[in-house]
């Protein structure tokens, strides 16, 4: 039996790489599970030209219609597939196809800025998700909780699974660095706050902080924004350092830090790069919103803030100051983060998957 | 702290007819603030429904009664009315409950999230047409607008706010609930037989605190399972149902149904190896759970409202969705798996400590002292 | 006075916990049985004998626990109820207990209480505790559940703490007092027992007939006519309605480590 993962992008638009983000690492590792479980899988995406690749002995197919209209990109990827997940809910207008599964990776409209129009629209388009295809799965209980207070009766549509993190790539070193290296190991995405940690660390460095060391792990989606913030960080050249690395690498990546830093405003789930990160062992720092509240129990495996800059400077300061809890709440976080594997995540996808898909 | 006098609002932190102390978290939650914000040298004085009638719940601590009559769409403006212009000797004001700082809001003032309390599918029911829901959301906009910070006790609220009124949530601040971890490790257990699994269910019994699946699990596994006792541990809302209850345990071997002050529920949960937790909705960072896990049982919770904040699946406990077949299994594999229940158990009681009263009265000293200035 | 007070370890100290009653020609009823309930959770009895002649006094007398017993030439009761309320906690009064228990000679608790009230007065911070009481009819099986007579819907206050120097009334009137001062009706502070009291004023049908009578006496002389719940004691039996009574089943958690009575 076939099935169909629906996404806006798992290649660039143009087909020729793959796009570096959680949301494409969660479609390899569900295709990945996908074919363990006996599945054939394609991917339908969208796309500036019409195309098809094969990567990893799976066809991705590209739909070109999508620069015009992402509609009508899924009216026709609904008529060229037969059963279909997708991987995220869409935002354009669509029929859902009865019987599917739909990811949601959290809430994605409580940008501080959002109007009230869209506010409504994204709840619409959520109601709409959860009445049409039966099934969505949300890696957090923010969404679901969302959900249930919109839409009480509705709310049992939604399974939650949390996000995972492959412990065999992400696991502790028991090296401590000097100097102390603060990480931000996310994209460069203004809802992902990396101009609250530039601030932070502006400030940090201000107040005589002078053995820190930071860095800032970005994506490569887009080259002319890491550019631009390399330029405005001119000033802490000495101590800050932005840099992309394949993802292979970022276990080490995380080893080399000791407090590790998701300063998230909003569009939260249950962070992959925060699993990753509580799982090399780093003390973390995050904002309160969306499922990262979900895996961090405020000052047991790690520090959560509200999305302020004075807030999150005392709580980094903190922890630069206090060895002891640094360690302490590193050492928990890993142990908490086991709660997170991989294999729990597989055991409980290849439910969901078998009840909506039937056997192979 | 230089002190000053401080007014809080609340609904009815007693029976407004003054004759019955309703006990329950909110209340626990009222009396530590009271002591709180007295050891920082504050007057505390408490205001509510009623007719007339003064009580003194701590030392000094004075509830005062305020007319009102009407609650229209969920709040109540006769009672903020009539609390803005008997209260105006005070300084500083707190809102124990978000939607009574509608339709206004003192200056110098704090309210407090208990957790989502419209997330069952009845509360479309009490606001009929969507032009009520509309304007019943417009409220509690308002009313979340008005204080200087919103103290809540889970992420659950504020993610409703982020996704409801994107920019109100930066006057939030999450706070999660308090266990008394000293008074949970002295308190005695209660006695056990040897070679007993004892299930706590330790929630009144109502709907959306999940009774009905909960006596489901328990019907099908008392049979399956003669070693494990049931207990269900609080009153029912209606006479009928606590009636129905002691009916229904006399037929069924190994379940026990009884109440008790909140203190004593304590040593229960002491002597119990799983406590459960299924609420369907209207849930925030659940007291009994906190409790539930000081004393060291492995906790099956549901994914509802603030549970989630104290819960990581698998380690400190088990997040299910509240069904009777969700129930069931998690139970089951608790009965079975005693290796994992006391791994969750001894997770549960390290992580409590992350939310010992001391820690939430130094997280409520900061609020305090940046709002009462 | 040495009555009042009670010997622990050698130390004299104040009863925890007394009971009280009023007591009126109840050697052939209930009154042995409900004397010998008592004994397993009270410190003391205090007890008015309201012109009993059939022998209660000798009853009285022989109570291991009895601590005072005042006893009424003549019955008083039947004329005006709440003298012989005021009466009984002036006597209760002077033994200065720390909690007082007030049931009738033909009441009796479930068997938790011997445990769970010594418990609950040790360390709550009420001072009321308010039970539901259940009148069994006609026998010892079942209790009436019809209009008033339903037991499910309300508490009364039947356990105090007591504080010495307070004022405490009653009210005057000639039935239906109430066990407990009017002070504690409208106290905030109480607690709702799940512990059901069983009344066996009714339990024999023998007793219906005086006893409505009496209430239906005392009802024209108040009222001028006989209340509805009166009436109702003569009810058909078509309109009474009953229940079984379903023994309890709960924790008897106060037992540490040594229990056994579970299943």
């Amino acid at each position: 039996m076939r099935i169909s993962i629906l996404m806006p992008n798992l290649l660039l638009p143009n087909g020729e790489s793959p796009v570096i983000g959680g949301l494409e690492r969660y479609a390899w590792q569900l295709i990945s599970l996908m074919r363990e479980l006996g599945y054939e899988v394609d991917v339908h995406q969208f796309a500036g030209t019409d195309w098809h690749r094969q990567i990893s002995g799976i066809d991705v197919y590209g739909y070109g219609m999508a620069s015009w209209s992402e509609t009508a990109a899924l009216e026709a990827m609904h008529q060229n597939t037969g059963a279909v997940l997708y991987l995220s809910i869409m935002q354009a207008p669509l029929r859902y196809k009865p019987r599917s599964v739909i990811v949601s990776h959290g809430v994605w409209w409580d940008d501080p800025a959002s109007s009230g129009d869209y506010v409504q629209r994204s709840l619409e388009v959520c109601r709409q998700a959860l009445t049409e295809a039966g099934h969505v799965v949300s890696c957090d209980y923010s969404f679901l909780n969302v959900v249930r207070s919109f839409y009480p009766a509705l709310a049992d549509r939604v399974t939650v699974i949390p996000n995972f993190v492959d412990l065999a790539q992400f696991y502790p070193s028991h090296a401590q660095g000097n100097p102390l290296r603060v990480l931000y190991p996310r994209r460069l995405e203004r809802c992902r706050g990396a101009d609250m940690f530039v601030q932070m660390a502006r400030t940090l460095v201000q107040r005589g902080y002078d053995h820190l060391n930071f860095e800032m792990a970005v994506d490569r989606n887009h080259p002319d924004r890491n550019e631009a913030l390399v330029e405005v960080t001119r000033d802490l050249e000495a101590v800050l350092a932005v840099r992309t690395y394949p993802f292979e690498a970022m276990g080490d990546v995380y080893r080399s830090a000791q407090i590790v830093v998701f300063p998230s405003l909003c569009s939260e789930g249950t962070s992959l790069a925060c699993l990753e990160a509580m799982a090399c062992g780093c003390a973390v720092v995050a904002t309160d919103v969306g499922g990262l509240t979900n895996i961090i129990i405020n000052g047991y495996n790690g520090i959560l803030v509200p999305p302020r800059l004075h807030e999150l400077t005392r709580a980094v300061e903190y922890l630069v100051c206090h060895p002891h809890d640094r360690a302490l709440l590193g050492e928990r976080a890993q142990a908490t983060a086991r709660a997170f594997d991989v294999q729990a995540w597989k055991r409980r996808w290849s439910e969901v998957i078998l009840t909506v898909y039937g056997s192979v | 702290m230089t002190g000053g006098r401080v007014a809080i609002l609340t609904t009815n932190h007693f029976h407004p007819a003054g004759d019955r102390v309703i006990y329950g978290g909110a209340e626990k939650y009222g009396v530590e603030l009271s002591r709180l914000l007295l050891s920082l040298g504050f007057e505390v004085s408490w205001w509510q429904i009623g007719d007339g009638w003064q009580k003194e719940i701590l030392p000094g601590v004075i509830v005062r009664t305020l007319p009102a009559a009407e609650a229209p769409f969920h709040t109540i403006p006769q009672l903020n009315q009539a609390f803005h212009e008997r209260a105006v000797d005070h300084d500083y004001f707190i809102y124990f409950v978000t939607f009574l700082a509608y339709p206004q809001a003192m200056e110098a003032s704090i309210s407090i999230s208990h957790g989502v309390y419209w997330d069952y599918p009845g509360f479309d029911a009490t606001l009929n047409t969507e032009a009520d829901r509309a304007e019943w959301r417009r409220r509690l906009g308002i009313a979340l607008s008005g204080p200087i910070r919103v103290v809540s006790v889970d992420t659950a609220t504020i993610n409703w706010v982020a996704a409801t009124f994107p920019g109100l949530v930066s006057r939030f601040e999450y706070i999660p609930n308090f266990v008394d971890v000293a008074a949970v490790d002295a308190t005695e257990p209660a006695g056990k037989a040897p070679g007993r699994i004892r299930v706590v269910y330790p929630r009144r019994l109502t709907t959306v605190r999940g009774i009905n699946e909960m006596v489901r699990a328990a019907e099908v596994l008392s049979g399956r399972y003669p070693e494990v006792e049931f207990h269900f541990i609080g009153r029912g809302h209606q006479d009928e149902v606590e009636k129905d209850m002691m009916a229904w345990v006399s037929r069924h071997p190994g379940t026990y149904y009884y109440w008790l002050p909140p203190e004593d529920v304590l040593r229960v949960l002491k002597s119990a190896d799983i406590a459960v937790i299924p609420s369907k909705a209207a849930e925030g960072t659940s007291l009994a759970c906190l409790e539930a896990m000081a004393a060291g049982c492995a906790v099956i919770a549901s994914w509802v409202g603030g549970l989630g904040n104290l819960i990581i699946d698998g380690y400190n406990g088990l997040i299910i969705k509240p069904t009777v077949h969700d129930l069931l299994a998690s139970l089951e594999r608790l009965i079975r798996d005693e290796e994992l229940r006391v791994f969750l158990g001894r997770n549960a009681r390290e992580t409590a400590k992350a939310f010992d009263l001391p820690v939430w009265e130094q997280r409520w000293r900061k609020v305090i002292q940046s709002v009462f200035v | 006075m040495p009555t009042a007070f009670m010997s622990c370890g050698g130390i004299k100290m104040h009863p925890r916990l007394i009971a009280m009653m009023t007591v009126g020609n109840e050697r052939n009823r209930y009154l042995g049985e409900v004397l010998e309930h008592l004994r397993g959770f009270v410190d003391g009895i205090v007890a008015i004998d309201d012109g009993s002649t059939d022998g209660t006094a000798h009853v009285l007398a022989h109570c291991p626990r009895m601590l005072d017993v005042v006893r009424n030439p003549e019955p008083v009761m039947p004329l005006n109820e709440g003298l012989v309320r005021t009466q009984l906690w002036t006597l209760a009064a002077t033994v200065k207990p720390a909690w007082l228990v007030a049931v009738d000679a033909d009441e009796m608790f479930e068997d938790a209480v011997a445990t769970e009230l010594p418990w609950l007065i040790s360390h709550g911070d009420f001072e009321v505790i308010s039970f539901r009481i259940f009148d069994f009819w006609q026998n010892r099986t079942h209790y009436r559940v019809d209009g008033a007579w339903n037991p499910w819907p309300r508490f009364s206050p039947v356990a105090v703490r007591y504080h010495e120097g307070r004022d405490y009334h009653f009210p005057a009137l000639e039935i239906h007092c109430g066990r407990v001062p009017l002070e504690y009706r409208r106290s905030p502070f109480v607690y709702y027992a799940d512990i059901r009291l069983k009344h066996f004023g009714w339990a024999n049908p023998a007793d219906h007939l005086w006893k409505y009578s009496f209430y239906r006496e005392k009802d024209i002389k108040i009222y001028g006519a006989p209340t509805p719940h009166t009436e109702s004691i003569m009810a058909p039996a078509v309109s009474v309605r009953l229940e079984p009574w379903v023994p309890d089943r709960r924790l008897p958690f106060q037992c540490s480590g040594k229990e056994e009575t579970l299943l």
